[in-house]
């Protein structure tokens, strides 16, 4: 064999529609989600971020956007360093730096943190086929390895339906998911992965058996096989007209995928 | 949107919606008798035929019916209001058990919650509504109301005391609950009293979490006296 080795390029195409509560109500969607790529041409890391502003904070909306433009920005710039931090000190420095952001932009407008209050799911992957997961709250992350559909990354909630954790919690640390690549495990190299908020969650996995929809094959053939502007409004238009109406929460949508392309490199 | 890039309701996973569990523990003794028992029953099929006309709390409220006389009843167990084809009609006679009658609608809360973590089901705080026209007659009631404000402290029930007609023990009715006075029904105004309790549920089961969910004090003046 040749001194050959395997390049990843990562595709990606997302969506985010208002729940139907939002929707009977005239408010806007509090679900947010980015994505970075360095360098833009050719990247070597590609960053998702999706976030679900919290119902009872004024700002949600805008922490979430906050909190999926740096997270998505910190995981192209450091992906390294995050990847080879130790793992508590990873989890530390990724929501340390976050909420510094959030509590700056907090003070400025005279209002508490927790007004900002969003959850996070933030991946990173690059070339190499590593991968680097953040997650706070509800929400979830699918992956694809072989043929395989698993939960990657479930939810994390209180007793009751309507408790979950956010970025801005004060141990909030505490409850960061951390998952990244580990050479020689089953999960080394995923083909895909899924982001979802829990708007959808209900119709997409279930945390109890462990069981994750067939629509995620779907989907991730679509990113492979489609034209980038196709799957996103595919992706846009079942969150709206298949997923949406069948939400049990009737709270905002928003799936974002990103598949792994392999090549070939001298 | 071609016929290729449509998700089928086969690719997806049907699980079941949160449940919003609400326990009604009644006063049915002797002195309810006559038309307060039946404008409560009108109330109580009123509260379930609201919430079966929302399209989330339909399928996410669960009822619970507990009355409680010279004993407590449990007349109808914790079930999807799909199920509940034919409420119970409630008769008024004997005394007021109030205490025997909160433990029950406790023990039965409980079981339920434990049903759902069993099976995966999602849910919100379980509610107790305790109405009573009366004064306990017997000493269970300062257990019971133990029992209740320490569960409510803990941020795990919702608890609405009701008093019915000006003879209800309200200084009784007060030891239930640290953060919600109880309010006197004004007249026999059952059925608004059951209908802003229905939209409140409705308010529960499209909560979303962080969100701290505010009850519609106006509608309050709806059946309370303020």
């Amino acid at each position: 064999m040749s001194s050959a080795s395997r390049s990843h390029i990562w595709l990606y195409a997302g969506a985010s529609v208002p729940g139907v509560v939002h929707e009977h109500t005239g408010k806007s969607c509090e679900d947010a989600w980015a994505v970075e790529t360095r360098p833009f041409e050719a990247p070597e890391v590609v960053s998702v971020a999706i976030s679900d502003g919290a119902g009872g904070a004024r700002f949600g909306h805008l922490g979430a956007l906050l909190s999926v433009k740096w997270a998505t920005r910190m995981l192209v710039e450091e992906f390294n360093e995050f990847l080879e931090a130790g793992a508590f000190e990873a989890r530390l420095r990724f929501i340390a730096r976050l909420r510094r952001i959030l509590l700056r932009r907090a003070r400025k407008a005279g209002e508490d943190l927790e007004e900002f209050a969003c959850t996070l799911i933030a991946l990173g992957v690059n070339r190499g086929g590593q991968w680097i997961v953040f997650h706070v709250g509800d929400g979830a992350v699918v992956t694809q390895v072989g043929d395989e559909l698993a939960i990657l990354s479930a939810p994390k909630k209180g007793e009751f339906a309507n408790q979950t954790f956010f970025v801005t919690d004060d141990d909030c640390v505490r409850h960061v998911q951390l998952f990244r690549y580990q050479p020689g495990t089953t999960w080394a190299l995923p083909q895909a992965f899924a982001l979802f908020t829990d708007g959808i969650e209900n119709l997409l996995i279930n945390v109890k058996n462990g069981k994750v929809a067939p629509v995620f094959a779907k989907l991730f053939d679509w990113v492979r096989t489609l034209p980038y502007d196709v799957v996103e409004k595919a992706i846009y238009e079942n969150l709206r007209d298949v997923l949406r109406p069948r939400s049990s929460t009737g709270d905002d949508c928003t799936l974002v995928v990103v598949v792994r392309m392999s090549q070939e490199r001298e | 949107m071609s016929g290729d890039l449509v998700v089928q309701i086969q690719d997806l996973l049907e699980n079941p919606t949160h449940r919003v569990p609400i326990a009604l523990c009644l006063d049915v003794s002797g002195s309810m008798a006559g038309e307060p028992i039946q404008e409560l029953n009108r109330g109580v099929r009123l509260f379930l035929d609201s919430l079966r006309e929302d399209p989330i709390a339909r399928f996410s409220a669960e009822v619970a019916i507990v009355t409680f006389s010279d004993s407590a009843v449990l007349h109808l167990d914790f079930q999807s209001l799909e199920r509940i084809t034919d409420p119970p009609v409630l008769a008024a006679s004997g005394q007021t058990d109030l205490g025997g009658g909160v433990l029950l609608a406790l023990r039965v809360l409980h079981n339920r919650k434990q049903q759902y973590q069993q099976a995966g089901v999602d849910y919100f705080q379980p509610w107790l509504v305790l109405m009573t026209d009366g004064q306990p007659t017997t000493q269970e009631h300062s257990r019971a109301a133990e029992e209740v404000r320490k569960l409510e402290r803990e941020g795990r029930l919702v608890v609405f005391p009701i008093a019915i007609g000006p003879n209800a023990d309200m200084g009784g009715l007060a030891m239930f609950s640290e953060k919600r006075p109880p309010l006197r029904l004004r007249g026999l105004n059952f059925r608004e009293f059951f209908a802003w309790l229905s939209k409140s549920v409705v308010r529960v089961s499209q909560s979303r979490p962080g969100e701290k969910v505010t009850l519609d004090m106006e509608g309050i003046k709806g059946w309370a006296e303020l």
